[in-house]
């Protein structure tokens, strides 16, 4: 398999190399034109279509399981389609649809009922739903070495529409769980060994079928032997570029050399992917070796790797490498974001996208290595490290990508700040009129002087010292037979080999790193302004340690009650909300779609009657109350979910590492500055302690009650709002109800979203 | 009487001036409540025999969380029996009551008013007057003597606090329910009858289960 993979990468790089085309204009994906019809039409209204082809002569079980299986889709593709996730009228999508469309050129009918979208994912996936719905992934678009190989993965996917694997397959769950007909007679295991075959059997049945459908649309066969590759290297990055340290030390910043794994484990396939009689797919090899069987009875193996165009799918190929940089920083995958964004610069060295990407991730780690752990976040800590957000094998890390991890990881917070502040400064300077780098970059000075409390007087502003102790390394032997050459950067380097402590003679390594910026006056200037509101900060911090413990309870009792209290507000934008009603009683699914559906519409609608009634001005931004013409929305809903990510990302920071002209932009398109976040959750459940209820009827003034309880699922409601400043980033007003064994009813929900409204409408205390 | 009915109304006028939030608007509840309290003297008692009252109430909520009622209560008690009156049915007091009641919402557990868990503190002052109940053909002459001889009038102050759910349905109509538990705080009577009214109210309002309903306005 390892030869499989240096192969893979081998030609990927060579056919980047090749043709390489020009990306200078890069931006992250938007959707564009008019947002198709099936994008816009509701659940309900996607369930009733779909429920019409239930063939109302089966079992009556059977029929309500097909009933219950459109609803569940229906709802399914509605989250995606409000996650913000899906693109319309890309680039990248228009590619997809016009390989799609040379792939069933011989079959329109079926070429009409399929929609075929790309998702905003670094994951390699791509999926179908029942209803004609194929969501490819930007993940996978990066990892394609040619367009018969995306033809491929949309001829498997078709086949499963095709043949209504998906309603297939929950049908053949319900029977397992019923002993319905084969089932009937069965031991609980076999049932499950065989529900498991046959999910095997279906994705054989799409990679035969899918097979035939490209051999037969004249795209080269092998692909469909090649594809396979890149289901097995799916958890690898798209590029295995070697990692240069020098990409980072640069001038007179330079770490020691144990921040550099010498030698790294090459990358292997994860054997969990081998089949078994549990697994729901065919093992990745088994599946290649028979295609390769296939494709060996084939009389005919001509056919050609690109039908629509081999220039476009280089530009969508790299339009996604490009995108999945800006999604891991999304995302919140720091590390990744940088590997990938380095791996991409040595193809596009000046790339103004790129760049800015690479500060936006570098100034994200930087917050996140900042971060001053408190007791509260101890669990949000151990999450990160069982996350694998951390690579805690310290000793070998695996491929340029664990490589690059494990030098993040020694790289401590000042030394990251410096070096974040070093690549970004010279970035600003580079594209002063950029905003966004203006911000962080200035967002960076102050992580250098508030949270590292790092002064002036910190660094080394000439390299004399630096000179002197690479000059004291090359004067021992052993040393200087080590030195490649005479520059004081490898001088310093040996020096530092040669120490090989955390401190050189007193000094940091960070503190040379800024001796070039400081001999800029406009860096000197933005570093003494922002010491200078740290300093005040300090004093004020001062100030409130000096008060009692009561005054300082009090002072945060204050603040807390502030963001729950009056504001003021009297525009606000409500950015999709949401409403999932939980029934865990239900054992085949435990979202009750039909409840959370109708929740969802009462929402929606008591939001804007309650800031009616109570003059709040609130705009709905949801793709339920979009038409065709709102793709500008649609993309605005896309940029909001994002920079909420980053908000619930990075907590307690005023400049996230999300554009912030891009949230200027909003809220002078909405005129205003809040936008809202609402959700209603409610649980249903089973009630405990039957036998405690029936003998308490016995106690004649409480057995109204346990009549009551006796017979109702306890309920548990959830209400919770938030409501954001985009222009400062801050939290402005936070609600949380939580009602146990409470009942989800309209009227509770109702009073809450008019309590909400009341609140941002009312005068501030003073 | 006149009295009461300009107190009653300079209150609720107070009310509704300072009165906030409320459910959609809505913050006058005018309804009516009923309590049943079992006897606390044995568990046999507990279980059959019971004192009930029920009046009318003017709720107002005044504030995010909070609730204010003025209550007027008519109560006929004096050993009620779920099973049969016959055999503890021999006297009976009946009373007045005026008060007010202050309800907050838990906002811990997700409480606004009018709607969500709440406790409750109720002050209500009450005319009591007591009667024997001569047509009771099992009750005995020289019980009636001694029953007889009880003063006929007695008032007292009565304070609980109680703890409940209230909940709203079609918008407009309001019902809760709860556990209350209290006593005479203060009590006037006559002669040397005074711990006789005064276990009797106590019995009344040691604990009792009550339910209102109500009309949002």
């Amino acid at each position: 398999m390892r030869i499989y993979l240096i192969l893979f990468f081998s030609v990927l790089q060579f056919c980047l190399f090749a043709q390489l085309p020009s990306m200078d204009h890069y931006r992250p994906a938007q959707s564009s034109g008019y947002l198709p019809k099936d994008l816009l039409i509701s659940t309900t209204q996607r369930y009733e279509d779909a429920s019409q082809q239930i063939d109302k002569g089966q079992d009556q079980q059977l029929q309500k399981a097909e009933e219950e299986f459109y609803m569940q889709t229906a709802y399914s593709i509605d989250q995606i389609r409000f996650s913000g996730s899906i693109l319309v009228n890309d680039s990248m999508g228009l590619y997809v649809n016009r390989v799609a469309d040379s792939l069933l050129a011989h079959d329109p009918v079926l070429r009409s009922q399929l929609h075929i979208y790309v998702l905003r994912s670094p994951v390699v996936n791509a999926f179908a739903t029942d209803q004609g719905a194929i969501f490819v992934t930007v993940g996978l678009l990066t990892r394609l070495r040619n367009e018969a190989e995306l033809a491929y993965v949309l001829a498997h996917e078709i086949i499963h529409y095709k043949r209504r694997h998906v309603l297939s397959g929950y049908i053949e769950g319900v029977k397992l769980k019923e002993g319905i007909g084969q089932y009937e007679a069965m031991t609980f295991e076999n049932r499950f060994l065989k529900k498991h075959r046959y999910a095997r059997n279906q994705e054989t049945q799409a990679d035969e079928e899918g097979f035939e459908l490209l051999v037969r649309s004249n795209y080269d066969p092998r692909a469909a032997i090649t594809a396979f590759d890149i289901l097995a290297a799916a958890d690898l990055p798209f590029s295995d570029t070697l990692f240069k340290k020098s990409f980072f030390e640069r001038d007179y910043l330079f770490f020691p050399s144990k921040f550099y794994a010498d030698t790294v484990k090459p990358y292997k396939i994860d054997d969990s992917e081998r089949e078994n009689d549990f697994a729901t797919h065919p093992s990745t090899t088994k599946r290649k070796k028979g295609m390769i069987k296939r494709f060996g009875k084939l009389s005919d193996t001509t056919g050609s790797y690109f039908l629509v165009s081999r220039e476009f799918f280089l530009r969508v190929k790299m339009m996604a490498r490009f995108e999945e940089c800006f999604l891991h920083t999304n995302e919140g995958n720091y590390r990744t974001a940088i590997y990938m964004n380095y791996t991409m610069q040595q193809l596009y060295p000046n790339n103004f996208f790129l760049q800015k990407e690479m500060v936006r991730a570098m100034y994200a780690m930087a917050l996140q290595k900042n971060k001053k752990y408190s007791y509260e976040d101890l669990s949000a800590l151990f999450e990160s490290l069982m996350s694998g957000m951390y690579d805690l094998d310290d000793t070998k890390p695996t491929g340029e990508l664990g490589r690059m991890k494990f030098y993040i990881n020694k790289v401590g917070s000042k030394g990251w700040t410096v070096m974040t502040l070093k690549y970004s400064w010279m970035v600003h300077r580079k594209y002063p009129e950029d905003k966004d780098i203006e911000i962080w970059t200035n967002s960076l000075f102050k992580e250098l002087t508030e949270k590292n409390e790092l002064r002036e007087s910190d660094f080394e502003k000439n390299d004399s010292v630096f000179v002197l102790l690479g000059k004291r390394a090359a004067a021992d032997t052993t040393i200087a037979r080590k030195m490649k050459g005479s520059t004081p950067g490898l001088q310093f380097q040996a020096a530092i080999d040669f120490l090989e402590r955390d401190s050189l003679e007193g000094y940091e390594y960070w503190q040379f790193g800024l001796i070039n910026e400081f001999a800029d006056s406009l860096f000197v200037s933005k570093f003494r302004q922002a010491v200078h509101i740290a300093d005040s900060i300090d004093f004020q911090d001062s100030l409130y340690w000096e008060l009692s413990r009561k005054e300082r309870d009090a002072l945060r009792a204050e603040k807390e009650n502030a963001i729950s209290g009056p504001q003021d507000i009297h525009k606000v934008v409500a950015v999709n909300p949401i409403y999932i009603a939980y029934d865990y009683r239900n054992e085949q699914s435990e979202i009750d779609v039909r409840a959370s559906v109708r929740g969802k519409k009462m929402l929606m609608s008591e939001l804007v009657s309650s800031g009616k009634m109570l003059g709040v001005d609130v705009t709905l931004l949801d793709p339920g109350t979009m038409d065709s013409t709102s793709v500008d929305r649609f993309n605005d809903l896309m940029t909001i979910n994002d920079w909420f990510d980053h908000r619930t990302e990075v907590k307690g920071k005023s400049v996230l590492p999300y554009s912030p002209t891009a949230t200027d932009a909003l809220v002078s398109k909405y005129g205003t500055n809040y936008f809202m976040w609402t959700a209603v959750f409610s649980y249903k459940q089973k009630r405990e302690g039957k036998v405690m209820r029936i003998l308490g009827l016995s106690v004649v003034p409480l057995a109204p009650f346990g009549l009551y309880k006796l017979f109702t699922p306890r309920e548990d409601v959830y209400v919770v709002a938030i409501v954001y400043d985009m222009k400062t980033g801050q939290a402005v007003y936070a609600s949380r109800a939580q009602m146990d064994k409470q009942r989800a009813n309209k009227e509770r929900v109702r009073l809450h979203i008019y309590d909400l409204m009341n609140q941002l409408s009312k005068p501030k205390k003073k | 009487m006149k009295r009461f009915i300009t107190t009653v109304l300079f209150l609720a006028t107070t009310c509704i001036a300072i009165a906030q939030g409320g459910y959609l608007g809505k913050r006058v509840i005018v309804g009516a409540q009923a309590a049943y309290a079992p006897r606390p003297v044995g568990l046999v008692e507990f279980l059959t025999q019971y004192d009930a009252s029920g009046g009318a109430r003017l709720g107002f909520i005044v504030g995010r969380y909070s609730q204010l009622d003025l209550l007027f209560n008519y109560s006929n008690f004096g050993g009620n029996h779920h099973f049969s009156d016959y055999a503890v049915k021999q006297d009976r007091i009946t009373s007045m009551q005026f008060g007010a009641a202050w309800k907050q919402f838990v906002s811990k557990k997700g409480g606004l008013a009018p709607i969500g868990r709440f406790w409750e503190i109720q002050m209500n002052y009450g005319t009591y007057t007591y009667k024997v109940d001569g047509s009771n053909p099992n009750l005995l002459s020289s019980d009636i003597n001694v029953l007889g001889s009880i003063p006929g009038n007695a008032t007292a102050l009565v304070g609980s606090i109680g703890y409940g759910v209230q909940n709203v349905i079609k918008d407009r109509f309001v019902w809760n329910v709860g556990v209350r538990c209290g006593g005479p705080l203060y009590y006037s009577t006559e002669g040397n009858h005074a711990s006789f009214y005064g276990s009797r109210i106590l019995y009344r309002e040691m604990i009792n289960v009550f339910g209102g309903f109500g009309i949002l306005l």
